[in-house]
């Protein structure tokens, strides 16, 4: 980050009136002999002097930074704190603007200015103060140059100072509210669920008690005994009982503006999904984006998935044809074939655009290869949908 | 937020009230400064206040539109000096239309800009004190709401703003502005004002102007001192006592350079008047202008008297004169004068002892006008009666044709022109006068022949032993057969010094004695602090000259320190109570309104190219500098000197003696001297401190988790405490508290509260605080940036 000391001033609108008052107070004071509009014009002048002066002096003592979030996410509302320190042993700052540009990077919109303000530092200390930002849209964005401004005491000048460098910021997408269970609903809504669950170790985690069976529970953890004794079934319940592995294609189609806000909404399931999903304790998880990049995220290849994921989905561009297949083919260098494949998309199911894609090796997917993959196609748009994630008006009514 | 709005438009709408209140003090009247304050309050309790209503744009333009239209129109109707009548009308007007809408910050200021219109031309309007009485109030209101108004704009600066991609909102951080913002305009004032104050005074006295001052009309207010040079006699009902000023007069003792005293009145001539008439049973004085040698010429010079006469028996007095706006060219002298100062501008009629301004300048004297002379007429604090007729070096063979002198050049010859204008009687007009002239004389027996006897006997019967009274109440019934005169001296004997004077120059010329009218002011009001002479409207006189041949003067009024030879006018004041020597005095505090009014008109209104001159390179050569500072040395041992003898201000200002002055003024040098001594420090001269501190980058290793490199940040910068390479959060925090608590510092719990949610955040499983959480850890924050803020300012302070 580096600071810029120049301090530029420049008359504002009252100072620019107060100017031309003084001119014609002065001269015809002095010409026309009335001396009273000489002291008027005096008292003006040395009041824009000190004013000019006092502007001036205050600004080169003060050093901004800006704390921007560690993350940010879509329509969710961040602080963006300052610390703006003043180094003078005796002059206070009064009356502080900063005045922030945020760019949308991704766009060719114009900035948007931002800002706020500090009624007074004192000598060698510190002040805090912070806007809330709420960005409408994911992508990267720019913070920067920040301006510190001031035109204490009486606004006839402003003076303006450059202090802080600009700050990326990459807005990840809105978070979907999933269903408790969505977990379950994927799994149980294939055939041959349990061959594709991964079992990492000699239990499927610490028992800890008995609950009541759930539609989506498996049968084998059904305990039989207490099941005799009350009459109903019972199954076990264990600790980390389920480490799921999925992988995740994200289908970024849109032939136009009007289906965006459909492709955002999946962004945004994936993304929920990928935030649940990462919590866990070392699942293997591979997500894939069907963009022009052909981004495949694999946890096992990057330090944080869930950081590296969110950045991609940050990033995904809208495609009339997403090369689904090519990318489910790039991730294969990353996926368990025996983990269930994810595709969330803003479309209904197109399995054949998966098909044409390249197995192992170059060769083409066969038939009974495709076969074996466990896809399932998530329409985020179908009203099935609602059993994995709230859909936005439910969200606004429990919101 | 509402309370600092609130403040603001108070603060507009006060300054709106004394703009109206300054150009009240001018000579606009009251309609317009009425306007101008019910606007204000009206508005300000309507709109803002309880918001009832206000203008819409639209409408405010288009009255606006219609104020300036009309006010147009005025001006191009009006004549010169009401011209800026309508343009004080355009400023309220449109002021009072202003005040009515939404305030916005672009309201605001053009309600500023318009009030600092209505300073100018209330400033051209009026030069009275009271307007710079009022410039203070205007002045303090409008920097203070010129602050509030930064205030307000940097609070409401990007209070929202929407774009298409990003919502901001800085509500939070404008309200804790607000809420701070109510000290503002005294640190911006306290701080600037002296600054300003010096600025302004250099400005000032610095800036080039014209050598003279003005001579054309001014735009001010109109002249309210008149002087007339004809008088009238009639019973014209109850005379004002008007104590309008109109001039100041400073005397000062040219040896010592003392001011000086006087122990009788003052007479100060302003015209002399020969000619009296009656027409319609009204009588009339009228001066009669005779070219006498030059028609007007330069003061005469000093008379310098033989080696042999005594200082001591007459006073070398210089005499100053500040004289307000007049209505005529008259200027008011104490005969005999001389030049002390050239002054084009004043000029010396010969043979009448009267200065008057040229006539080639204006008739009226529109402006202050200032001039200087020196007089031998005061010995002891009394002025001579007696003049020469002719001045040093006046006496040139013309005298022998125009003044009718004999070759002696002592006595006068009586059928001399000048002469004879002082002979003018009628005694078939004016029997009644006559008759008196003749039972006085004949009382005196031998000595009526004695003309300053009989003159004297005069004077003696109208002023005590006839039964006169003055008066100022002219309310008989009069018979317009009869002249005025002669119905004073035989029906009223009432009436004031006009009638008094008149009939005393009637009653000599009836003997033969040649006498004339003068008429000026009389006047014994002393100003203690401004150490100068008030004479008033209320001060006008009219008494007697009497032109004598010198050897009819008895030796008691001996000329001293002037000529030795020719006629002398001797002054004779048959008014009754003229021989008082006090004459009304103003209170106190008038002479205090006068003084600093005195103050105003010489260092302020009436500074010109030529003060100035003066004021930096003195004159005669002298340096301007150098006598300055030595007259302000003086003038500090003698305000010293007073103080201790309780005679400040001449006795204005003095107080009881209660404590000392002196060590009260000894006790704050002290204190001031120790408390600076304290504050400062010894060592803080060796330090060599630097001014500023650099801004310093912010390059420590920082921790992507925001509020807890904020609690860093803080701590670095307040306690100089940094987070080691390696050290956990955790055992920086303990560290931190350690320290914290060595300097008494108890913000533990703010660290570590910070602490746990930074290892919340950081290790746990959904990485994200919910909005208590965000709310806790925003809460530890203040505390923390607040306990060390104050505990920094609490160690400048000792430091």
């Amino acid at each position: 980050m580096s600071h810029e000391h120049g301090v530029q001033t420049r008359l504002t609108r009252n100072g620019v009136h107060m100017a031309f008052v003084a001119l014609f107070a002065a001269l015809g004071g002095s010409v026309r002999g009335f001396n009273l509009l000489v002291i008027l014009a005096g008292l003006i002048i040395g009041i824009l002097l000190m004013q000019w002066r006092f502007s001036r002096v205050l600004l080169p003592g003060l050093s901004a930074r800006r704390m921007l979030p560690r993350e940010a996410f879509a329509k969710t509302p961040f602080k963006v704190r300052f610390a703006v320190a003043n180094g003078r042993w005796w002059l206070p700052a009064w009356l502080i603007r900063i005045e922030d540009k945020i760019l949308a990077i991704d766009s060719a919109l114009p900035p948007a200015q931002a800002g706020c303000s500090l009624s007074m530092i004192r000598p060698s200390s510190s002040e805090a103060t912070q806007y809330d930002c709420t960005f409408s849209r994911r992508g990267h964005y720019q913070f920067g140059p920040l301006r510190l401004t001031t035109g204490f005491p009486f606004g006839l000048t402003r003076a303006a100072k450059n202090a802080a460098a600009v700050a990326p910021l990459t807005v990840f997408p809105r978070l979907a509210t999933l269903r408790p269970q969505w977990i379950g609903v994927i799994e149980n809504r294939r055939d041959g669920l349990s061959a594709s669950r991964h079992s990492s170790g000699p239990s499927e985690g610490d028992f800890y008690g008995i609950r009541r069976w759930q539609t989506g529970d498996s049968r084998r953890w059904i305990h039989w005994r207490t099941t005799a004794r009350i009459g109903n079934l019972a199954v076990r319940q264990f600790e980390h009982l389920n480490r799921t592995e999925l992988s995740l294609l994200v289908d970024p189609y849109s032939l136009d503006d009007a289906d965006s806000n459909a492709v955002e909404w999946a962004i945004s399931v994936a993304a929920a999904m990928v935030q649940h999903l990462a919590v866990q304790n070392h699942p293997h998880l591979v997500l894939g984006i069907a963009d022009a990049a052909k981004t495949v995220v694999a946890s096992n290849r990057v330090p944080s998935f869930r950081t590296a994921a969110l950045h991609a989905l940050a990033g995904v561009r809208c495609l009339e044809q997403p090369p689904l297949d090519t990318t489910l083919a790039a991730m294969f260098a990353s996926i368990n074939p025996h983990q269930p494949i994810v595709v969330v998309s803003p479309r209904p199911a197109r399995m054949d655009l998966l098909r044409s894609g390249q197995g192992p090796g170059g060769a083409r997917f066969s038939p009974l290869l495709f076969d074996k993959l466990d896809i399932l196609w998530l329409d985020v748009t179908s009203p099935s949908s609602e059993r994995i994630a709230y859909r936005r008006e439910e969200m606004h009514g429990q919101a | 937020m509402d309370k600092l709005e609130r403040n603001l438009q108070f603060h507009f709408a006060a300054l709106t009230a004394v703009g109206g209140l300054l150009l009240a003090s001018g000579d606009v009247g009251w309609l317009l400064p009425g306007i101008a304050l019910l606007g204000a309050f009206g508005s300000f309790l309507l709109v803002d206040r309880w918001r009832l209503f206000s203008l819409p744009g639209w409408l405010a333009y288009l009255g606006m539109g219609l104020v300036a239209v009309y006010c147009v129109m005025q001006f191009l109707v009006f004549r010169t000096e009401n011209q800026l009548m309508a343009v004080a009308q355009l400023l309220v007007l449109v002021q009072v239309v202003l005040l009515f809408q939404r305030k916005t910050v672009r309201v605001f200021e053009q309600i500023g800009v318009f009030s600092l219109l209505e300073l100018i031309v209330a400033a051209i309007f009026n030069s009275a004190l009271v307007f710079g009485v009022l410039l203070i109030p205007f002045s303090l209101i409008g920097l203070r709401a010129l602050v509030l108004l930064q205030a307000w704009s940097t609070a409401t600066f990007a209070l929202k703003s929407e774009s298409s991609f990003v919502r901001t909102s800085g509500v939070q951080a404008s309200e804790q502005l607000a809420i701070r913002s109510s000290k503002l305009p005294r640190y911006g004032i306290a701080v600037l004002t002296p600054a300003v104050m010096v600025i302004a005074f250099f400005f000032f006295y610095g800036l080039p102007r014209a050598s003279g001052g003005l001579e054309g009309p001014g735009l001010g207010g109109n002249i309210t001192t008149g002087f007339s040079e004809t008088m009238t006699l009639d019973q014209v009902g109850s005379l004002l006592i008007n104590q309008e000023l109109v001039m100041r007069m400073r005397l000062s003792d040219r040896r010592t350079g003392q001011p000086y005293r006087v122990r009788q009145p003052i007479y100060l001539r302003g015209q002399v008047l020969e000619n009296y008439t009656v027409r319609r049973g009204v009588g009339r004085w009228e001066s009669v202008w005779q070219s006498f040698g030059d028609p007007g010429s330069m003061l005469p010079p000093a008379f310098n008297p033989s080696p042999l006469v005594s200082r001591i028996l007459y006073d070398d007095v210089e005499v100053d004169v500040e004289l307000q706006p007049l209505t005529s060219n008259a200027l008011f002298a104490i005969a005999p004068y001389h030049q002390t100062q050239r002054n084009d501008q004043v000029e010396h009629l010969i043979g009448r002892w009267l200065l008057r301004r040229p006539p080639s300048l204006s008739p009226v004297a529109p402006n202050r006008f200032y001039y200087r002379y020196g007089t031998y007429a005061f010995s002891g604090g009394v002025q001579t009666p007696s003049v020469r007729l002719a001045g040093p070096k006046e006496q040139t063979s013309l005298w022998q044709v125009d003044f009718g002198f004999l070759a002696d050049g002592q006595s006068y010859r009586t059928e001399s022109r000048f002469v004879q204008t002082m002979l003018g009687f009628s005694r078939e007009r004016l029997p009644e006068i006559a008759k008196l002239a003749d039972s006085i004389a004949e009382k005196l027996g031998e000595e009526q022949h004695d003309a300053y006897r009989f003159a004297r006997a005069v004077e003696q019967y109208l002023a005590v032993e006839g039964g006169f009274q003055y008066t100022t109440e002219l309310t008989e019934q009069r018979d317009r057969s009869v002249d005025p005169l002669d119905e004073f001296v035989s029906s009223y004997r009432r009436g004031h010094c006009q009638y008094f004077a008149s009939a005393m120059v009637m009653a000599l010329r009836s003997r033969g004695i040649p006498a004339r009218l003068v008429v000026g002011y009389r006047t014994d009001e002393y100003n203690g602090l401004g150490e100068h002479y008030i004479v008033r409207q209320s001060h006008a006189h009219a008494w007697v000259e009497v032109l004598l041949n010198p050897q009819a003067v008895p030796s008691a009024a001996t000329l001293v320190a002037q000529p030795s030879t020719g006629p002398i006018l001797v002054r004779f004041d048959p008014t009754p109570g003229s021989s008082n020597t006090q004459q009304t005095q103003a209170g106190r505090g008038s002479h205090l309104y006068d003084f600093a009014q005195s103050l105003w008109n010489n260092y302020v209104l009436d500074m010109n190219g030529q003060r100035q001159t003066e004021g930096l390179f003195g004159e005669g050569g002298e340096t301007g500098i150098r006598a300055s500072y030595q007259r302000m040395i003086r003038e500090i041992q003698d305000f010293f000197r007073e103080l201790n003898a309780n005679q400040l201000g001449g006795g204005e200002l003095s107080g009881r003696e209660l404590f000392s002055w002196r060590a009260a003024l000894l006790g704050v040098v002290a204190m001031i001297v120790l408390f600076g001594v304290y504050q400062l420090g010894l060592l803080r001269w060796f330090r060599f401190p630097k001014w500023i501190k650099p801004a310093r980058e912010y390059q420590s290793e920082s921790s992507q988790i925001v509020f807890f490199q904020h609690m860093c940040d803080l701590l670095r910068l307040h306690l100089r405490i940094q987070r080691a390479p390696g050290q956990t959060p955790q055992e920086f925090a303990e560290g931190a508290v350690v320290r914290a608590n060595a300097r008494n510092l108890n913000i533990a719990s703010p660290i570590e509260e910070l602490t746990r949610y930074f290892y919340r955040v950081r290790y746990s499983k959904d990485c994200q605080l919910s909005t208590s959480e965000n709310d806790l850890v925003e809460q530890s924050l203040v505390r923390l940036n607040a306990q060390l803020n104050h505990a920094s300012a609490a160690t400048s302070k000792r430091v």
